[in-house]
């Protein structure tokens, strides 16, 4: 492997950072690749491409206004993102984390018009479910190739305790077949002398009655959705400790004592151990 | 300049570590591969220092099942516990002395017994060698739980031992390293729900214990070994179905949020007309 190969492999380890480590995880690199000019040309797309994967909550610069990076919110190649909310256009360094160059975004296809209202309204439903289930949650809804796309995040990060956790939706809903495809991820590392790491996804294909409030409907959805996810999740902790950890290693033998070693070590292999001391 | 490659080393080695311990344990295998592409002069480094799940081997001679690591490898062969031999065959593959083996041996059916009495299947294996004034060790245990549909798991214990003889005594050294991996799945309807709970946990201990013959050696390593799984089991369990647990319910909270809040706003109010009524 040449020496760009490997430069370019030990920087999309970026991408496998646990949540609020991705600092941590660049030193690292750092450290092993020992050479920051060579890597300081392939670490910024690599640094989008993960800001946007952890739907980074970002300020919009000159305005009161806070926004998630996403794929959905990218403009063109030139780290440009858009603020719906404001209907700001921005620049975004994923190097140093700061937003610039605010400029008004009127770009919207006439016949979005029906559609931003639609996303309006239903940024204004999220950000009342976030509000009342996630206490440190972040919603951003775009317009994105005809659908109607939400995103949201909530994140812990306790480094000084040894974890962090996140928790991250995207929901899509398509307003012409009345489909919403969603997809949460939640992913949990804890490293008090040691690496453990919780890591579930779900998917889900749920189907919006027509007519009505629908940014509400998909709203009452999306919050239906995430809630038997979160019941799953405590099933499947459930099963776990109680079926498959108990059936890895007894607590104690069936004996409810602790091994007899004496007379292990003397019964067994009394023979072997006497010759070894001639 | 050795001074100086010798201590880009240690960096570069701290710095692999400290990735290991974030990376995706559910990858761990893949991880190491990809360190071993990134920083190929540090190979043997790497791979005695970055432990992995233990694969099971079969001996050709007594068909009894071991466990192989870095600690049983020279080359590209492992020595089984049970032949003391290695596959694929070495002609001078490094093997512990004679007195060490005849101790391998009596440890290898020792912990044969601990293993069944507390997994209850499982495979193990014990392997000894020599070091200047002392000699070292690793009792590995492997155990996999696949029997369910809904759920499955695996249990990987590696215990190092480092023991220093001192006349009738000796000082033992043990770190251990517990990889537990769990994986429940659902599958209901249009949702796939996979929940992989998985990695590892490492403590140690060193104790000052007295050695009357070569056998107490064995009753003193297997007594600190089975003490630390028994702290192991109990941290595992805190820490992976406690607290990790814990954190996803801090993520999102199953009950509305408002309902507790509006209750602590009116318990402000209230207090504070309480307050102003005293004054």
């Amino acid at each position: 492997m040449s020496a760009d190969d490997r430069i370019a492999k030990a920087a999309s380890l970026l991408l496998h950072s646990p949540p609020g480590e991705v600092d941590d995880v660049f030193n690292d690199i750092r450290g092993i690749v020992n050479d920051d000019e060579a890597l300081q040309e392939l670490i910024e797309p690599v640094l989008a491409e993960s800001n946007m994967q952890q739907f980074l909550v970002v300020d919009v610069p000159d305005k009161q206004s806070k926004v998630l990076l996403t794929p959905y919110n990218l403009l063109d190649e030139n780290n440009k993102y858009l603020d719906p909310t404001t209907k700001t256009a921005f620049t975004f360094d994923h190097l140093r984390r700061i937003g610039s160059d605010p400029e008004e975004y009127q770009e919207t296809m006439d016949d979005d018009d029906a559609n931003e209202q639609l996303r309006a309204e239903l940024q204004k439903a999220l950000e009342q479910y976030v509000e009342s289930h996630f206490k440190e949650g972040f919603v951003s809804v775009f317009a994105h190739e005809g659908s109607i796309v939400s995103c949201i995040v909530s994140n812990k990060f306790s480094p000084s305790n040894f974890w962090n956790g996140s928790w991250r939706a995207v929901w899509s809903f398509n307003p012409e077949s009345n489909q919403l495809n969603g997809s949460i991820k939640v992913r949990v590392h804890y490293f008090e002398d040691g690496n453990v790491q919780l890591d579930t996804q779900s998917d889900f294909s749920r189907d919006v009655e027509t007519g009505g409030d629908v940014a509400k409907k998909v709203a009452k959805l999306i919050g239906q959705s995430e809630a038997e996810f979160q019941q799953g999740i405590n099933d499947g902790y459930r099963q776990l400790s109680e079926k498959t950890f108990k059936g890895l290693r007894r607590t104690l033998p069936v004996t409810r004592n602790k091994i007899d070693w004496e007379k292990i070590a003397n019964y067994k292999i009394g023979g072997e151990l006497a010759s070894a001391e001639n | 300049m050795a001074d100086y490659d010798e201590l880009e080393n240690e960096q570069q080695m701290d710095c692999a570590l400290d990735l290991m311990r974030r990376l995706p344990p559910q990858n761990v295998e893949e991880n190491l591969v990809t360190l071993l592409e990134i920083l190929p002069e540090m190979t043997e480094d790497l791979l005695s220092s970055i432990d992995q799940p233990l694969k099971i081997r079969q001996d050709s001679k007594s068909g009894k099942e071991y466990l192989v690591c870095d600690y049983n490898r020279d080359g590209d062969s492992y020595r089984s516990p049970w032949s003391n031999e290695y596959d694929p065959p070495l002609a001078d593959g490094s093997v512990p002395s004679d007195r060490l083996r005849k101790l391998e041996v009596a440890a290898n059916e020792a912990f044969d017994t601990y293993k069944e009495m507390y997994y209850e299947g499982g495979v193990s294996s014990v392997y000894l060698w020599d070091m200047d004034d002392a000699f070292a060790g690793v009792v590995l245990i492997k155990k996999v739980n696949d029997g369910t549909v809904r759920s499955k798991g695996s249990w990987d214990s590696i215990h190092v031992v480092e023991v220093l003889e001192k006349g009738r005594q000796a000082r033992y050294k043990l770190t251990s390293t517990v990889m537990l991996y769990t994986v429940a799945s659902a599958a209901k309807g249009d949702r796939l729900n996979e929940i992989n709970l998985s990695g590892s946990l490492t403590r140690q201990d060193e104790r000052d214990l007295p050695v009357e013959d070569t056998g107490a050696h064995i009753v003193n390593i297997g007594r600190m070994v089975e003490d630390m799984e028994f702290k192991m089991r109990n941290s595992l369990q805190e820490v992976y179905f406690g607290k990790t647990h814990d954190i996803v319910n801090g993520l999102r909270s199953a009950a509305d949020l408002s309902e507790a809040r509006n209750r602590e706003r009116l318990q402000r109010d209230l207090f504070g007309q309480l307050k102003s009524r005293g004054e």
